[in-house]
Order: structure tokens, then C-alpha cells, then sequence
């Protein structure tokens, strides 16, 4: 493995109620995240190769991390998300080559499909920086009852050198969707979009 | 959803002002909400067709769609508002987010709306993918 990884921390959220509602069965999220060092910190370099490599060997670890903490096979999720955050010595451009030219293609060889675009964050911060990482369906990018986002926070990263990269899968929309769009068995599937 | 229009049409007046007053100049934008500890997450998502409805009409029919998140939080949450390219949601170089939040919002029964704009890509973009120059702007993704 290219990726110097420091730690992986996975986050499972399940919500039971909701404004008093109950919510059957529960919604259910997953976060995987990894602190890695950042090849390029401190210096500035065209080629961010390296990251991107890195990026596709996180692109398969974070989500088989993700579906197996959910407890599904990949194919049962519906969807998805990925952000990072750089620390402070390094530029937003290498989230960048993390996250979009490698990083997707085997997050969806894990889960089967996913023919949206995956939604995605980044930002430059500190240990403890607040990431959200977008949710949207991952066959459908229309399907309003999964338009969402998943906050996760590690209090120890992204250290100067290093940066926080993170996959959120989910196998359900947001507790209780009610305002209406695209539902999930209207997907025709083709385009991405609806 | 309907009364949020005009919220909506506003903010993206004042974004487009606040960028220069021109909003030729706008490349990318994103949306998201922050509900309150006494409100639901689903209450935020009241914001996807009202936000997205006013960037659309105040940058003349921008074809993407509108990236966006949202949770439920205490004044002072800070919330990474996805941004992509108005044409075109594959543009690599345009793919980026800004944090916002408000130190005393949202309160326990508030929610707090947000709709940003950029004016260009990344700085130093250099990771390929599909250039702004490229698009085709049929879809809304190339």
C-alpha cells in the first residue's frame, strides 16, 4: 500500500426516532475514514500522482470498511459520499487528487453500481476541524429523500502534515422524507440523474 | 417550499452583489441547511427546491445540479457546503466547498439556510478530468 496510514476510524450512525416518530427500520449510515501522510506537505508539486494512486487504494479500503460496518453487501446501499480535509501544510488541490481523478471507480466495483456522481467536500483545517461529507443516491442523483450529509470529526487530525480522507455509505435516505422529488423506485437508472 | 422562494431569490441577489454584481462571473455553486435542535433534519430539506430554484433563475439557467448538505446542530455548527460548476457537475477542476456558520445560529427552534457561489476553480487546479472549456452543456453533467 502506497498510503501511510496513521489510523482508521469507522462511524456508524443509526437514527430509532425522529420528532417522536418512530423510524422502521432505523436509517443507517456508516463513515470509514483514514488519517494518512501527505506525500506533499509543505512543497509545492505539479504532479500529484501519488495521491491520486492513494486515492484508489482508499477508494476500496474505505468502503469495504463502510458496507461492512453497516453489515450489507455492497450492492444494498443506496448512498454515498466522500470528502477530505487537508491539515495545515498541505494545499486543498491535494484533497483534490485524492478524492476525483482515481478514487471512485473502485468505491463502485465495492458497492456494485453507482451510476451518480459522487457528491464530495474539502476543506483545509486542524485536528478536531468539523468535515461533512455530502450524501446523494448513488444510481439517482435526483432522489430527493437522499440528499443528506454526514458529519464526522477526529479530535487528533488532520495533523499539519497529514490529511483526513473519509467514504460515507448509507442503506436508507433521511429519517421520515417527505418533501416530495424523484422517489428510489421511480430510478430509471441511466443517465445518473434520475 | 413556496415560502422559502423569495428567501431564496434574495440570498442569490446578495451572493451575485457580493461577487461583483455580475453574474456572468459565477462558475460554481452550492447550497445547505443547519435545522435546529428542535427542528428535523427533514426540515432542512425544504431548502433543495427553493435555494436551487433562485441560483438557476439569478445566473440565467445554470444546468447543474445544485450540490448540497445539511444536519441538525447548535448555534455555532459549522457546515461544509458542497460546490460544483453550474453547467456541468463532472468539471474536476470546479469540484470544492466553503465552511460556513453563524456563531449564534441556529437556535432551537431556527434554521439556518446558506447558498454560496465562486467565481472560478480551485487555485492551482492540476488533477485533469473535465475542463470547463469542455463542456458540452446538454445534461447538466458534461
Amino acid at each position: 500500500m502506497k498510503a501511510k496510514i496513521r489510523k482508521i476510524v469507522t462511524f456508524v450512525e443509526e437514527t430509532h426516532t425522529e420528532m417522536g416518530q418512530a423510524v422502521n427500520p432505523p436509517t443507517r449510515r456508516a463513515a470509514a475514514a483514514a488519517v494518512i501522510e501527505n506525500p506533499f506537505a509543505g512543497r509545492f508539486v505539479q504532479d500529484l500522482t501519488e495521491l491520486m494512486e492513494i486515492g484508489e487504494e482508499l477508494g476500496a479500503l474505505l468502503t469495504e470498511r463502510a458496507v461492512t460496518a453497516l453489515g450489507i453487501p455492497g450492492p444494498s446501499a443506496e448512498s454515498y459520499g466522500k470528502a477530505a480535509a487537508v491539515g495545515e501544510n498541505g494545499e486543498l488541490e491535494h484533497a483534490a487528487a485524492l478524492l476525483h481523478p482515481k478514487l471512485g471507480t473502485p468505491v463502485r466495483k465495492v458497492l456494485g453500481k453507482g451510476a451518480a456522481l459522487i457528491p464530495s467536500s474539502k476543506k483545509r483545517g486542524g485536528p478536531g476541524v468539523s468535515l461533512d461529507i455530502p450524501l446523494g443516491h448513488k444510481d439517482a442523483a435526483f432522489v430527493r429523500s437522499h440528499f443528506d450529509g454526514m458529519e464526522i470529526r477526529l479530535h487528533d487530525a488532520p495533523r499539519a502534515n497529514e490529511i483526513l480522507v473519509a467514504i460515507a455509505v448509507t442503506d436508507s435516505g433521511r429519517p421520515l422524507p417527505r418533501v416530495g422529488g424523484l422517489t428510489k423506485d421511480q430510478i430509471r437508472g441511466e443517465d445518473g440523474l434520475r | 417550499m413556496e415560502d422559502l422562494k423569495p428567501l431564496g431569490l434574495e440570498m442569490a441577489k446578495s451572493l451575485v452583489t457580493a461577487l461583483g454584481d455580475d453574474p456572468t462571473v459565477v462558475e460554481g455553486y452550492g447550497k445547505g441547511a443547519i435545522v435546529g435542535q428542535t427542528g428535523e433534519l427533514e426540515h432542512g430539506a425544504l431548502w433543495h427546491v427553493p435555494g436551487g430554484y433562485a441560483m438557476r433563475e439569478i445566473l440565467g439557467g445554470a444546468k447543474a445540479i445544485v450540490p448540497s448538505t445539511k444536519k441538525v446542530g447548535g448555534p455555532g455548527t459549522r457546515l461544509d457546503v458542497p460546490i460544483t460548476h453550474i453547467n456541468a457537475s463532472y468539471v474536476r477542476s470546479h469540484f470544492d466547498s466553503m465552511e460556513v456558520g453563524i456563531a449564534d445560529a441556529p437556535r432551537a427552534d431556527e434554521i439556518l439556510l446558506a447558498l454560496v457561489m465562486t467565481t472560478g476553480p480551485r487555485i492551482h487546479a492540476r488533477v485533469g478530468g473535465l475542463k470547463a472549456s469542455e463542456i458540452k452543456g446538454e445534461d447538466g453533467l458534461r
